[in-house]
C-alpha cells in the first residue's frame, strides 16, 4: 500500500532544495570567450559606423572630378583667340599659387603623419587603404587639369577641398590605427 | 548578541563588497564580472538545471545567462537585490532558450513532448546532494514541460501564477491547473518511492 505523501511535506521538501549545484564543467573560459567576441563585434561595428562618411565626401569627389574631365570645356577650345600677355602673366601667378598650396598640402600631411609617428599605412585595412587612394587619385587629377587650365577658380577650390579631405581623412583613421595596433615605424 | 552582530557586520561586508563589483562591471571590469560569475553561477545553473532538466543545455543556457549579464548589466539599478534581478534574467534567458528549441508547429500547437510521466532514468540525473533531495530533484525533472516550469517559478522562484502567466504566455488558470498537475505528480512520485525504496516522510 501506498504511503500518501502530503502537501506540507511536499513544501516542505521543496524548501530543503539546495539553492546552489555545481556545473561538471568550468564555464568560465567559454563565457569569457564570448564577452571578448561580443566586444570586438561591438568595437568593429562603431568603426564601421564612422567610416561611411569619409566614403561618401570620396565618391563625391571622384564622381565630381569624372563630370568635370569629360564634360567641362577646355580654356584653349572656348577662347583661342583671347590669350594675351595678360592672361599669360595670370597663369603664370596661377602657377605659383598651385604650386604654394601643393607645397603646403606636403607639409601639412608630413607634419601630422611625424607627430602620429609615421605610421606604417600598408597596415590599415584594405577598404581604408583604397580611400585614402581614391582621395590621392583625385587630388592628382585635379593638379593635371590645373596645368591645362591654370586660371579656374573652380578647379582651385576643388583642388583645396580635396586636399583637405584627405588631411581630414588622415586625422579620422588615426585613432582605429591606434586602437588596432598597427605597426607604427620609428622616427 | 554578538555573533548576531557578526553575522550582520559580514552580510554587510559582501553586499559592499558585491555592490563595487557590481559597479566595475557596469564600467566594463572583466575581473570584477568574474567574481560576480564566482559568486552566483551555482544558483543561476540550479535554476537553469530544474528548468531544463538537462545537464548539458544547463550548462550551455549558464554561460549563455553570463553573456547576456554581461550586456544588459548597465540595466541593473538596484531597484531590487541583485540575485533577485539575476533570477529574472536566468528565468528569460531559459525560456527564450526553450522556445528556440521548439520548431513551428510546437510553439503554434504548444505540444508537449513529454507527456508521459515516469519515474527517473538513474544515468540522465546526476546531482551531489544529499538522497532525499536528490529524489525530489529527479523527480521536478520527470515532470511534463509546462507543469515543471510552472512549479519550479511558483513552488521554488516564488513567483506569482500572473507573472508565470506572462512569461510562459498561458493563462493564469492554465498556469494554476498546470502547478496543481505538478504538485498531484510529485506527491504520487514521492509516495511511490517511499514503499520503493523506503522514503521517509
Amino acid at each position: 500500500m501506498n504511503k500518501q505523501v502530503s502537501d506540507q511535506t511536499l513544501a516542505s521538501e521543496v524548501r530543503k532544495l539546495p539553492k546552489d549545484m555545481q556545473p561538471q564543467r568550468d564555464l568560465w573560459p567559454g563565457i569569457e570567450r564570448a564577452i571578448q567576441h561580443k566586444n570586438q563585434r561591438v568595437q568593429h561595428t562603431d568603426k564601421q559606423q564612422s567610416l561611411p562618411p569619409m566614403a561618401w565626401a570620396a565618391s563625391i569627389i571622384a564622381a565630381v572630378l569624372v563630370a568635370w574631365i569629360s564634360f567641362a570645356p577646355t580654356s584653349t577650345n572656348i577662347t583661342p583667340d583671347l590669350v594675351s600677355n595678360h592672361s599669360e602673366q595670370a597663369a603664370l601667378n596661377s602657377d605659383v599659387l598651385v604650386k604654394a598650396m601643393q607645397t603646403n598640402f606636403q607639409q601639412q600631411k608630413q607634419a601630422m603623419l611625424v607627430s602620429y609617428g609615421k605610421p606604417d599605412m600598408s597596415n590599415l585595412p584594405v577598404t581604408m587603404q583604397n580611400q585614402l587612394e581614391e582621395l590621392a587619385q583625385a587630388r592628382k587629377t585635379i593638379e593635371k587639369a590645373l596645368k591645362a587650365d591654370a586660371n579656374n577658380v573652380d578647379l582651385l577650390n576643388l583642388l583645396r577641398f580635396t586636399q583637405q579631405q584627405e588631411l581630414n581623412l588622415l586625422q579620422q583613421l588615426y585613432p582605429y590605427m591606434n586602437n588596432n595596433n598597427v605597426h607604427w615605424q620609428s622616427i | 548578541m554578538n555573533n548576531a552582530k557578526v553575522i550582520d557586520a559580514n552580510k554587510l561586508f559582501v553586499s559592499a563588497q558585491e555592490q563595487e563589483w557590481i559597479t566595475q562591471a557596469q564600467q566594463g571590469s572583466q575581473i570584477a564580472f568574474h567574481q560576480l560569475y564566482q559568486r552566483h553561477h551555482r544558483q543561476v545553473y540550479a535554476l537553469c538545471w530544474r528548468m531544463l532538466a538537462d545537464k548539458d543545455s544547463a550548462e550551455d543556457v549558464c554561460q549563455e545567462v553570463f553573456v547576456v549579464l554581461w550586456q544588459k548589466i548597465t540595466n541593473f539599478r538596484g531597484e531590487s537585490k541583485f540575485s533577485t534581478w539575476l533570477h529574472s534574467v536566468t528565468s528569460n534567458v531559459v525560456l527564450s532558450h526553450i522556445r528556440k528549441q521548439k520548431n513551428w508547429f510546437q510553439r503554434v500547437f504548444s505540444i508537449e513532448e513529454q507527456t508521459n510521466y515516469s519515474l527517473p532514468d538513474e544515468a540522465a540525473v546526476e546531482l551531489d546532494d544529499s538522497s532525499e533531495l536528490e529524489v525530489l530533484d529527479k523527480h521536478i525533472a520527470q515532470l511534463p514541460e509546462r507543469a515543471r516550469l510552472v512549479f519550479v517559478l511558483f513552488a521554488v522562484e516564488g513567483y506569482r501564477h500572473e507573472e508565470i502567466a506572462t512569461m510562459l504566455s498561458m493563462a493564469v488558470g492554465s498556469s494554476k491547473s498546470q502547478y496543481h498537475r505538478a504538485r498531484t505528480l510529485l506527491k504520487q512520485a514521492m509516495s511511490e518511492a517511499a514503499v520503493v525504496g523506503g522514503y521517509d516522510e
